[in-house]
């Protein structure tokens, strides 16, 4: 297979042509490791790559098909995870200089198992913000990656690199995580598909955890049923994660084509509809108009729900890592000590309301999705900024770049709601993304709308191989 | 360090019901209070 041919389908196609026997796994994995020579140099998305561990299993894979044996639902599919995935072999860094003293995992996390004993193929390891702790992937230990549309521009973070090895067309899918954004920001300005599911859907077992009560295990592709075959493997529960819901999985790709009727949907307003460019609104706009949705709805208090997000995320996260803050704060990222020492410095009060008011706000949006099924809001208040630009202006008013990307990610997040981020084609412009939002547990609902506005060509990948 | 301070504020400020609690285990799909 060429390497256009690679580039130009989804994970999902990638895996029919191999089960049908017109292209080997193995052709596929090369054609990946190909591509990641390529382009991987200029976007710096990998900090590991895997090459003879990925061709091995591409060889299983192949073995198994020429041996009449169901060689699993996502055969053949190159993938990648974020470097806070444990990967049996290779020593998880986190996007750390710290943890790379750490000895290498003893076993895969879950969530790279559970893909691998599908039939994918693990080709490496993927940027990230040093701890999970950015929104732009900047990360001064292994250099910032490049947006892939533009690489004098941000990836978004803190899975930069899991959004730019789709949008470079290196791998189809990816993993990441999302504590305050961080599937949904880099999939929007990488111009591919981000899964961000409900908190305790997926099992984080295995993964360097950053703020326990937000952290989520997503997946970002190159579409709708690229991220939802992913997610259909990955979900259900798992008794080593106190945070894993008991709730049995409900497989989602068997309903993506069944449209939207009986779904209540409505844009967000207040918080959700000001505070951005022009142009993320007019993303929104488009979605809505492609689904004939008129209907707005407000979530209140959602930009203090962003304030709580910050202080329990600077809370958990500084406690997570306050022996190496007192014994080798030089050793981190200058970017990610300050934000970790802030949080060693609130005051439990200010903690402990911030989660009351975590309960209360929780309250008030389950009483909004009595009235609705899914909500629609921008993932960013604009494109990818340039690579070190402090700050920006937004909605006429100078704020800081790098806090301000999750400004519509946070609120959701915050009480772990299941979003899917869709970029929304614009032609010769820097990418953008559309939050579909849905009530928890409510993964199928959001796919459906997700994968209806790809049907109709309103939200469609973009990849600059 | 001023923003997680301005955050506080803004959290501290709000006049939540005494009754409010906070979860001691987080769970999405719980309406409560």
């Amino acid at each position: 297979v060429s390497a256009l041919d690679y580039t130009a389908s989804d994970g999902v196609g990638l895996v029919a042509a191999i089960r049908a026997g017109r292209v080997s796994a193995r052709e596929i994995t090369d054609a990946a490791l190909a591509q990641i020579g390529k382009r991987g140099p200029t976007v710096n998305a990998f900090t590991t790559v895997l090459p003879a561990q990925a061709r091995a299993d591409a060889n299983r894979v192949d073995a198994a098909r020429a041996a009449g044996r169901d060689p699993g639902p996502l055969a053949g599919l190159p993938f990648a995870a974020k470097d806070l995935f444990d990967i049996a072999g290779v020593t998880t860094r986190a996007g750390s200089k710290i943890n790379a003293e750490r000895p290498p995992a003893a076993r895969d996390a879950a969530a790279v198992a559970a893909l691998r004993r599908a039939g994918a193929v693990l080709v490496g390891a993927l940027n990230m913000d040093e701890y999970a702790y950015g929104f732009t992937t900047e990360n001064s230990h292994y250099g910032p990656t490049r947006n892939p549309h533009d690489p004098t521009r941000v990836a978004g973070g803190s899975s930069g690199g899991s959004g730019a090895a789709v949008g470079a067309g290196l791998v189809p899918l990816t993993l990441g995580s999302d504590t305050n954004g961080s599937v949904r920001v880099p999939a929007a300005l990488c111009g591919a598909f981000g899964l961000k599911p409900t908190y305790g859907r997926v099992s984080r077992v295995g993964t360097a955890l950053f703020a326990g009560s937000f952290d989520h295990v997503g997946a970002i592709g190159r579409s709708v049923r690229d991220v939802t075959a992913a997610f259909d493997v990955i979900q259900g529960p798992d008794r080593e994660d106190p945070a894993c819901s008991a709730r049995p999985a409900e497989p989602c790709l068997p309903v993506l084509g069944q449209g939207i009727d009986g779904l209540r949907i409505a844009v967000l307003d207040g918080h959700f509809a000001r505070g951005g460019e022009p142009e993320a609104f007019a993303a929104v706009a488009a979605a809505a108009a492609a689904l004939g949705v008129s209907r707005r709805a407000t979530i209140p208090e959602a930009h203090r729900a962003r304030a709580a997000a910050m202080v329990i995320t600077a809370c958990e996260g500084a406690l997570a890592h306050l022996p190496d803050l007192r014994t080798r704060p030089g050793d981190f990222d200058p970017l990610t000590r300050d934000r970790f020492l802030a949080g060693a410095l609130v005051p439990g009060v200010v903690y402990q309301q911030a989660q009351r008011f975590r309960a209360w706000y929780r309250a008030r949006v389950a009483e909004l999705f009595r009235e609705v099924d899914v909500l629609l809001a921008p993932a960013t208040p604009c494109p990818a900024p340039r690579i070190g630009q402090e700050k920006m202006v937004l909605d006429g008013v100078e704020v800081l770049t790098r806090p301000n990307l999750g400004v519509y990610t946070q609120p959701l997040s915050f009480i772990g709601l299941p979003v899917l981020s869709v970029p929304v084609g614009r032609v010769g412009s820097l990418p953008l993304g559309v939050q579909i939002i849905g009530s928890p547990f409510h993964e199928a609902d959001v796919l459906r709308v997700g994968a209806l506005l790809e049907a109709k060509g309103v939200a469609a990948a973009a990849v600059t191989p | 360090m001023a923003m997680v301070l301005s955050a506080a504020a803004l959290v501290m400020e709000f006049p939540l019901p005494d009754e409010v609690e906070s979860a001691p285990v987080f769970d999405p799909g719980s309406s409560r209070p």
